[in-house]
């Protein structure tokens, strides 16, 4: 590589479409490896965007496919629309079921209990108690415990939140008091 | 600066874009018609001028006005409309290229006169194909903002404040991309056609 084909690589990368001074045309001109270069520069400007590239006879299909009837803005709307609903409908559910169970237990409400009463007729049936026989001891499942853990240990502004919760509904789960006399 | 053009298709006169887009965000089904009608063109021409696929080209098209269309109220006149659909095209364009897997090293094949697409074709010579699809290699070897920044400006002519406000990074940065990409698809390019990829 000569001193010439170092200054035109040096005007390309300074410039897009360098104009040459005559020493370095003349050096170019002799130079397949500055043709070269210079070639490439000159396609990178002119060319890259070649071609007018129509839609042909496609377009009206993308169009109708775009705004027709059941188009693709169509269903994005409709989709967006159901992801809406169907999280309004989830949260009202666990409000419910949050109300229906807290004041009326003295015990703490397990989180499976939320989802179970969320379910409603599709939870798993509890087991009647037979005559005689009675009903198995409430057994905890891992994830009670665990859902149970995370819940009692809730720190910062959540766990106050939590622990102003807990007030009324010890107070609403209390027993009356009778006095023995 | 030689031989950039302006995006081709139909442009819509700002007065006339706003109207339509207030009927179109009103829920009006002939307003969101001629709102792609009369856009689309410029549309698909950036599209291919960035993937160069047709099928590509159609995808970015549609979901480019499935955005635009479901988020009508986003848009404000104070810009081109036909800006806001090249910001949201030029977006999935770099969605797509970040999660494509990193390129495979250049394949002297790739540019065999069989091996190149129909607008490399354009060319009279075989050398001049072979060094345009030589181009278009190290192009797509390019990072993604780097390679939007220098398709927009050398393939879909636009000017580099244009180009900083599509991709939302300030001008300086798109002087920089382009500098370096420049440099990179050169050399790349000239690695390639000289045999030594």
């Amino acid at each position: 590589m000569t001193s010439e084909c170092e200054r035109i690589e040096q005007l390309l990368d300074r410039e897009e479409a360098p104009a040459l001074p005559a020493d370095l045309e003349a050096h170019a001109a002799s130079c397949d490896v500055c043709q070269l270069r210079l070639a490439i520069a000159r396609d990178l400007g002119e060319r890259l965007g070649a071609g007018a590239l129509p839609m042909g006879a496609r377009r009206a299909a993308i169009v109708e496919r775009i705004v027709g009837a059941g188009g693709l803005a169509q269903r994005r709307r409709r989709t967006i629309r159901r992801v809406w609903v169907a999280a309004a409908v989830a949260a009202a559910a666990v409000v419910a079921a949050i109300v229906v169970l807290w004041p009326a237990r003295p015990e703490p409400v397990l989180p499976t209990e939320v989802f179970a009463a969320m379910l409603g007729p599709f939870a798993e049936a509890p087991a009647k108690e037979e005559a005689g026989v009675p009903a198995p001891a409430e057994q905890t499942s891992p994830l009670d415990d665990a859902l149970g853990l995370f819940w009692n240990d809730l720190e910062g502004p959540v766990g106050l939140a939590r622990s102003a919760l807990d007030v009324p509904r010890a107070a609403v789960s209390q027993p009356p008091v009778t006095e023995n006399k | 600066m030689t031989g950039r053009s302006k995006p081709k298709g139909h442009v819509v006169a700002d007065a006339v874009a706003e109207e339509l887009v207030r009927r179109a965000a009103a829920g009006d089904a002939a307003a969101r018609r001629r709102l792609v009608e009369t856009t689309i063109d410029g549309v698909w021409a950036l599209a291919m001028r960035l993937v160069r696929r047709e099928d590509t080209a159609d995808e970015i098209v549609q979901e480019t006005y499935a955005r635009a269309l479901a988020n009508l109220a986003d848009w404000t006149p104070r810009g081109r409309f036909e800006g806001y659909l090249a910001r949201i095209a030029t977006n999935l364009v770099l969605e797509r290229w970040r999660r494509a897997r990193p390129a495979v090293p250049l394949d002297p094949h790739l540019a065999s006169p069989a091996a190149l697409e129909p607008w490399q074709r354009l060319a009279d010579e075989e050398d001049d194909q072979r060094r345009l699809a030589a181009i278009w290699e190290a192009v797509q070897r390019l990072a993604p903002e780097p390679r939007a920044a220098l398709l927009l400006y050398h393939a879909q002519g636009e000017s580099c404040d244009s180009i900083a406000g599509i991709l939302d990074v300030p001008v300086g940065t798109v002087k920089s991309w382009l500098h370096r990409a420049r440099i990179e698809v050169r050399s790349g390019a000239e690695a390639f056609l000289r045999g030594r990829p």
